[in-house]
């Protein structure tokens, strides 16, 4: 009889092949898992319940988080967020509205610096596609391949959405274990901010940071427009039109350091973009404080408020609501 | 590339394959290739400075290795340290200087036209130029031989998982293990990749969920006092040495895997009682490069005499320990606090010991302990602030207005007790470390434990890791 000995390499070999097989094998019935029981559960829209009072819902940027207290304005809730562009706004919004019948009126940021091609340019940013991940879910196909064509920084995030891959599985796990013993808030979905009732200011004189951001490009000139932004900002115009909410724009007070900077390309981009909303959804309202004057310890920098600035603030808005 | 992104899983096993796939005598080319394209991902226009520096260095060593001349060894040493150094400086330093050239001319009222000069870093400059520095130093000392092949010391310098943050490795106990001939052994290459899997738990799990709060409240400072900004700052010594040693840990694992043993930058800094201790227990490659290139020299100059001399030398070698992190006030701060710490413990060193007799050890250790930790702390936090100014206002402002209501850092609750339990099992692991070889510990286990284990830590990173594919730290330096 011929006995065939294994050597001790082959055995390693089987015994890694095995190790690596059982291991996918995990990783594969944890995806599916957290795909079809986890993700389903926390990324449906029935289970995505604003508090009863709330009619009003803030979205936006940080200008808008920084800017406006709910406390202050009647039956409100701020789930404003940094960096919040209309691209992600949009789907937010859509989201929203899927679920919250008694929603009456959106109130998102209308500022100039929104509309130039660096936010756009933001979508497809390595960093910012770090920070803009928590939206990643909320994309239709058309918004997925419009940023993952180009942003390929976005793979963890289309590995976890689209497959289920149990990446940061911790965040959505005390979600999913909330909503089903009915604790869970709004603000525990990772794409909701909350208000920023921040005291004090920064450093003067302010060193044009959000300027530089909102318009410039790398070589110092003026950046044009995003044509993306635009098309999201109409698309948000056209969903509340659909779903019937009063869409309620609204450029924050900013310092009049930066007010008498603005390019006056920007101002009339502005202007035509406010046209065009109002044709597309004649219903819309718009409320410009970018030239509001606010004394100088309202500010907490060039573009936010702090606590006594989004206190004289938002009561102005509640009295126009 | 870094190591905590994607790509690096599919070069590493590739460089791996390649090369136990090579015969052992063309192994360097595989790591040259592999080294040069790792940094070329970072920056392509700057290979060639790494090569340039690297030649440069070859022929200085070489040179130095043929002559005996005095005068005549110590010219070439100045000329080659003078250009690898010449590089660090322009690419680090140069704005610095200029900055302060330019504050006394105008204080003196003379014009100054020198430009500042805008070329980002080039990444782990700081550690191959080191590496280097202390090669030559080596050679001109005779305590180590010139290496004569170009292409195996080009390979070594290059060294993909030390490239770009360290350790920093010596020549006379790193050149040789390039003409082993490494097996693929495969306990060792386990146990690599154990460790690998540990860095990236530190980096991950702890450095990065960590960084969220820290990065929050260290942006904008002037919106918070008291508690938030205590909490902040205490993180920022437990994020930087995860994602420091998480690093370490990584690069010494994937050494491992391809044969090579580096130096352990870390042995539970946190355990130590006095500052001294600490900077023998933290980055241990730096401190140890100093202490043989910088401090020894000083200390035994016949013009720095006694204890004075001493605290002289030390205060020169922790400022430039200051610097090496980075051409800003805030570093050298952060080193002469070191310096200052360490001269302190040297003038009251019998005061101290006097002390300690008359305290219950325990008491008394544990005294030291916190004291140190928290001076460590207060250093840190100018190394985290964007400069010296905001530092000192993170420091007076820690107890000001101080209330205990929470206010939001980033982090949830849930993720501060998983990052504190990661911190308490890390502790614990390094700990038993001290005391036990947990590799072998765990080696001597049944295979369903041993895999129970494996698995347990590649699903923790998983489900607990934050994958936002951050920078590691000390990729800045």
């Amino acid at each position: 009889m011929h006995l065939k000995i294994r050597s001790p390499e082959s055995n390693q070999i089987i015994k890694v092949t095995i190790f690596l097989f059982l291991g996918l094998l995990l990783l594969a019935v944890l995806s599916l898992v957290n795909k079809q029981v986890v993700l389903k559960t926390v990324y449906n829209p029935e289970y995505f319940r604003l508090p009863d009072h709330v009619e009003t819902v803030i979205t936006g940027a940080s200008d808008m988080q920084f800017g406006l207290n709910p406390e202050l304005i009647k039956n409100s809730c701020n789930i404003a967020r940094p960096a919040e562009d209309y691209f992600y706004v949009y789907y937010k919004i859509k989201f929203l509205l899927n679920s919250n019948n008694r929603i009456k009126n959106i109130i998102t940021g209308y500022n100039l610096g929104g509309l130039s091609k660096n936010r756009e340019d933001d979508l497809y940013d390595h960093q910012s596609a770090q920070f803009h991940k928590c939206y990643f879910m909320l994309l239709d196909k058309y918004g997925v391949d419009k940023i993952y064509r180009r942003n390929k920084d976005f793979y963890f995030f289309y590995a976890k959405y689209c497959f289920g891959v149990p990446l940061e599985l911790r965040q959505e796990l005390s979600l999913w274990s909330d909503i089903l013993f009915k604790k869970a808030s709004i603000y525990q979905y990772p794409f909701c901010g909350r208000f920023m009732n921040r005291k004090g200011q920064v450093a003067r004189p302010f060193r044009g940071v959000y300027f530089r951001n909102a318009f410039l490009g790398k070589d110092n000139q003026l950046v044009p427009k995003s044509k993306i932004m635009i098309e999201y900002i109409e698309k948000i115009a056209q969903l509340c039109k659909e779903k019937g909410v009063n869409l309620i724009l609204i450029s924050t007070p900013v310092h009049h350091s930066l007010t008498e900077r603005f390019p006056s390309y920007y101002l009339q981009l502005g202007y035509q973009t406010m046209q065009k909303l109002k044709e597309i959804n004649p219903q819309i309202k718009y409320y410009d404080f970018s030239t509001y004057t606010l004394s100088d310890d309202c500010f907490l920098d060039e573009a936010h408020l702090n606590s006594k600035g989004n206190n004289l603030f938002s009561k102005e808005i509640n009295k126009l609501l | 590339m870094s190591f905590n992104s994607p790509n690096f899983i599919l070069f590493f096993p590739a460089v791996v394959f390649i090369y136990f796939a090579m015969p052992h005598r063309y192994r360097w080319v595989a790591l040259l290739c592999a080294s040069y394209y790792f940094y070329m991902t970072w920056h392509i226009r700057y290979i060639g400075l790494l090569f340039s520096s690297t030649a440069v260095t070859y022929g200085t060593a070489l040179l130095l290795a043929r002559h005996s001349e005095k005068k005549r060894r110590k010219l070439y040493l100045s000329a080659g340290v003078g250009f690898t150094l010449g590089i660090l400086f322009i690419f680090k330093y140069f704005n610095f200087f200029n900055h302060m050239g330019r504050t006394v001319f105008r204080f003196l009222n003379v014009s100054y036209s020198i430009p500042d000069i805008s070329l980002p870093l080039p990444v782990g400059i700081s550690f191959y130029t080191f590496f280097l520095v202390g090669y030559l130093i080596d050679i001109y000392r005779n305590t180590a031989k010139a290496e004569k092949h170009f292409g195996v010391f080009a390979a070594a310098v290059a060294f993909f998982p030390l490239l770009l943050a360290g350790p920093i490795e010596r020549a006379k106990s790193f050149l040789p293990q390039f003409f082993e001939e490494h097996q693929f052994d495969f306990r060792r290459v386990q146990n690599g990749v154990i460790l690998m899997l540990w860095g990236f738990f530190k980096k991950l799990v702890i450095a990065d969920r960590l960084a969220i709060a820290v990065n929050q409240v260290y942006q904008h400072p002037e919106q918070y006092h008291g508690l938030p900004l205590i909490v902040a700052s205490i993180f920022i010594v437990f994020q930087v040495y995860c994602d420091f040693s998480g690093y370490c840990d990584i690069a010494l694992g994937a050494a491992q895997v391809l044969g090579f043993r580096l130096t352990n930058n870390f042995n539970r800094p946190f355990a130590s009682r006095s500052v001294s201790e600490f900077w023998r227990r933290w980055h241990i490659s730096l401190s140890t490069w100093m202490r043989d290139y910088v401090y020894y020299p000083l200390a035994l100059n016949k013009h720095l005499n006694g204890k004075w001399g001493i605290i002289t030398a030390t205060l020169i070698t922790f400022g430039l320990i200051g610097l090496w992190h980075g051409a800003e006030w805030k570093y050298l701060f952060m080193g002469c606090i070191y310096g200052a710490a360490i001269a302190y413990e040297i003038l009251t060193k019998k005061v101290r010991l006097k002390i300690g007799e008359k305290i219950p050890a325990r008491l008394y250790d544990a005294f030291c302990l916190i004291a140190t930790f928290c001076l460590i702390n207060f250093s840190f936090i100018f190394f985290k602030a964007a400069n010296i100014q905001q530092g000192f206002y993170i420091v007076t402002n820690m107890f000001s207005d101080f209330e205990l209501r929470w206010i939001d850092i980033g982090l949830s609750s849930t993720d501060i007790a998983i990052a504190l339990a990661a911190l308490v099992l890390l502790e614990a692991i390094q700990l038993i470390q001290s005391r036990v070889d947990i590799e072998h510990y765990i080696a001597t286990k049944p295979r369903y434990m041993r895999w129970t284990v494996y698995y347990t830590l590649v699903f923790a990173i998983i489900i607990f890791g934050i994958f936002s594919d951050t920078k590691f730290i000390y990729f800045n330096f």
